[in-house]
């Protein structure tokens, strides 16, 4: 018995795919979530928002002053008091995504008794897509006016509305997206390293000989995952759009070229590992590491705007996390397609990037045997 | 009369790998219609010689040609070759006609031709039977004939198989071989490295045997033997024990050599048999018991293991 634990431990120490999914990653996805929601129960959730002084009156320039001055938020670019937007352009900031909520003084502040009914004197335009930052920017608006006019705070004064028209769930929207470039990664991993049993049991030698070489091989298998991707993209998406009413096909051109582009990055992210990596252990240990933590810090597990900045700003340089944009732009924003041509170079520079690099690792370790 | 042109040339190739050569100064040719086999132990140079004339590795000297071109530089040298790997290099969820079809357009041939290409395989390999089966389900020695099938499908020059029969039943083998010499005799150059003397000796009508990286010696199996062997025949001594040290002494002083732990003698024969009696009665007075005696005419194994020291093929 002691043998046989003895053996596996040898094993484990010696299999240092093994050791990473062991000890490495679980120590690290803990630190991400521990990052996250230690964020959002204490005073470390930072919102930024945009705000509209509509009525141009002296109280709303002073709710505007009171809130520069609070440390619980931040202004998006544009946004700022000086700024001078109006109702509706902060409302698009919010829509577009630039800003978690807009405070926006729409009428005069009264002082009167407590629980006297009246108009509402701020609306904060939440993102509907980002619940808390509502709650957050609403009670900042509160503080700003307690500051502003001493003895007016009673909460019909602030007014939460969505930014949004319609009945959309911008959560299942969201997690459409995210749910689906995550399986996109896991899959096309799981169907890249078929290339490591081309490799053991000759296949590559074989083809090696042909016109087309490794690079068929590997163009051929490119192909596959990124059409698997593609239709797997799909599945979710008509279930989303059958349970949940996810209208992905309003704007079906720029859903297309999103799905399309991160079926090439899965497709491409899981042949360069699958190029390097020896055994087909050795690739789904560090393919597995990756996507997971490339999940957790991009938005797939939990939303990027509930993160601490520094791994907001993180997520925001991952495929993760451009999918999960472009999507949340296409499916809940309908931001024009022209807006979305960053992400989508993004994306579509890292899928040539990590195609190309799977070439060329294949042919030099091809080469190399 | 004109030389015969061959359709594998291999002369003076050396190759480095960083830290030890390979392959040095190495020659060998297959004629059209030939079955040449290649033997050697594990590390000797074989999978290297293979890379080399598949053009996966180019020389450090010398030169390879693949009827009259070179597969380094050559795509079209290259496509002369079929390679069957040592592994069952084929799709296992796929049928062989599918597997058939996959390699015959990865090798660029389309439409009636592949048909006829593969049809022309399948008959090769002896696979009619087999043809919408997958893989997967399929015999170990009707894999081995896919995977020889996979590599005729673009009608090339020179076959070259590495180590075809590891791990098929003798039936596999007898009808693997059947394959290779149809083949050969249908006019195409057969190369095989194998572990299996009994195969090289059956199917191949020249050997070759490679050795730290240098080809010892080659030639026809009967001739190679004849010139080593003579008239003389092959004595083996199995005893009960492993040899004590002084019966060791004895055997290495008569030129005997160690097959199997001390427990298995191989020696030549150039005297009567009635020296055998004395030669082991002179084994019990040094102490050891023998429990089996053979005289056999010397093979190709007995040629292999004078040559290298090993009695079988890693």
């Amino acid at each position: 018995m002691l043998v046989i634990a003895y053996a596996s431990l040898i094993g484990l120490l010696r299999d240092r795919g093994a050791l990473v999914m062991a000890f490495v990653l679980p120590a690290l996805i803990f630190v991400i979530f521990a990052a996250v929601f230690s964020g959002t129960q204490g005073d470390g959730l930072e919102i930024e928002v945009v705000f509209s002084n509509a009525t141009q009156s002296d109280q709303g320039a002073a709710i505007g002053l009171a809130l520069v001055a609070d440390a619980e938020i931040r202004f998006a670019p544009g946004g700022h008091p000086d700024d001078r937007l109006a109702r509706e352009a902060a409302r698009n900031l919010v829509l577009s995504g630039k800003a978690d909520a807009a405070i926006v003084v729409v009428g005069p502040v009264l002082v009167l008794p407590p629980r006297q009914a009246t108009d509402p004197s701020v609306e904060v335009l939440a993102d509907d897509a980002k619940p808390i930052a509502g709650a957050l920017a609403s009670a900042a608006a509160q503080r700003a006016l307690g500051i502003a006019v001493p003895g007016s705070v009673s909460p019909p004064a602030v007014q939460i509305m969505a930014a949004a028209e319609g009945e959309r769930d911008p959560a299942v929207a969201y997690y459409a997206g995210a749910i689906t470039i995550m399986f996109l990664f896991f899959a096309s991993l799981q169907g890249a390293v078929g290339m490591i049993e081309d490799r053991t049991s000759g296949i590559i030698d074989r083809l090696m000989l042909t016109r087309g070489g490794a690079g068929a091989l590997v163009a051929g298998k490119y192909l596959f995952l990124t059409g698997q991707g593609v239709v797997q993209a799909l599945v979710v998406f008509v279930v989303a759009w059958l349970g949940y009413e996810v209208m992905f096909w309003s704007a079906i051109g720029a859903f297309a070229v999103t799905t399309l582009l991160a079926a090439t990055c899965a497709a491409g992210l899981a042949m360069a590992v699958v190029s390097v990596s020896g055994s087909r252990a050795q690739a789904l240990a560090t393919g597995n590491a990756i996507v997971l933590v490339m999940s957790a810090v991009g938005g797939s597990m939990v939303p990027r705007y509930m993160m601490p900045q520094w791994l907001q700003d993180l997520g925001a340089v991952t495929p993760t996390g451009w999918v999960i944009d472009a999507y949340q732009a296409v499916l809940f924003r309908d931001v024009p397609a022209m807006q979305l041509e960053q992400t989508w170079l993004w994306l579509a520079g890292f899928s040539i990037a990590t195609l190309a690099f799977s070439w060329i690792a294949t042919r030099v370790k091809e080469r190399a045997v | 009369m004109a030389t015969p042109f061959p359709v594998l040339d291999v002369s003076g190739v050396s190759y480095r790998y960083a830290d030890r050569l390979a392959l040095n100064d190495v020659d060998l040719r297959v004629m059209r219609g030939e079955v040449f086999a290649l033997l050697g132990p594990n590390g000797a140079g074989k999978s290297t010689l293979i890379r080399t004339l598949c053009g996966r590795l180019k020389p450090s000297a010398g030169k390879v040609e693949i009827d009259g071109d070179n597969p380094a530089i050559s795509r079209l040298a290259r496509a002369k070759v079929g390679l069957v790997p040592q592994d069952i290099a084929l799709y296992p969820y796929l049928t062989v006609a599918e597997n058939l079809s996959v390699f015959g357009r990865l090798a660029g041939i389309r439409g009636a031709k592949l048909v006829e290409r593969i049809r022309d395989a399948v008959v090769a390999a002896g696979l009619e039977e087999r043809m919408d089966q997958r893989i997967e389900i399929l015999s170990g020695g009707y894999k081995r004939r896919a995977n020889i099938a996979s590599a005729l499908l673009h009608a090339p020059k020179l076959l070259v198989l590495d180590e075809p029969t590891v791990g098929v039943d003798l039936e596999a083998r007898n009808s693997i071989n059947a394959v290779l010499r149809s083949l050969a005799e249908a006019g195409m150059s057969v190369l095989i490295t194998t572990h299996d003397l009994d195969q090289a000796a059956s199917v191949a009508s020249k050997v070759g045997i490679i050795f730290h990286g240098e080809i010892i010696k080659t030639g026809a199996p009967e001739a190679l033997v004849a010139e080593r062997f003579g008239n003389d025949r092959e004595l083996i001594l199995v005893l009960n024990e492993p040899a004590p040290p002084e019966v060791v002494a004895f055997f290495y002083q008569h030129n005997f050599k160690s097959l199997e732990e001390g427990r298995r003698w191989r020696g030549r024969l150039s005297v009567s048999d009635k020296d055998v009696g004395a030669l082991t009665d002179q084994l019990a007075a040094a102490g050891a018991v023998v429990r089996e005696t053979r005289i056999r005419q010397p093979g190709l194994d007995s040629l292999y293991a004078d040559l290298t020291g090993e009695s079988e093929v890693a």
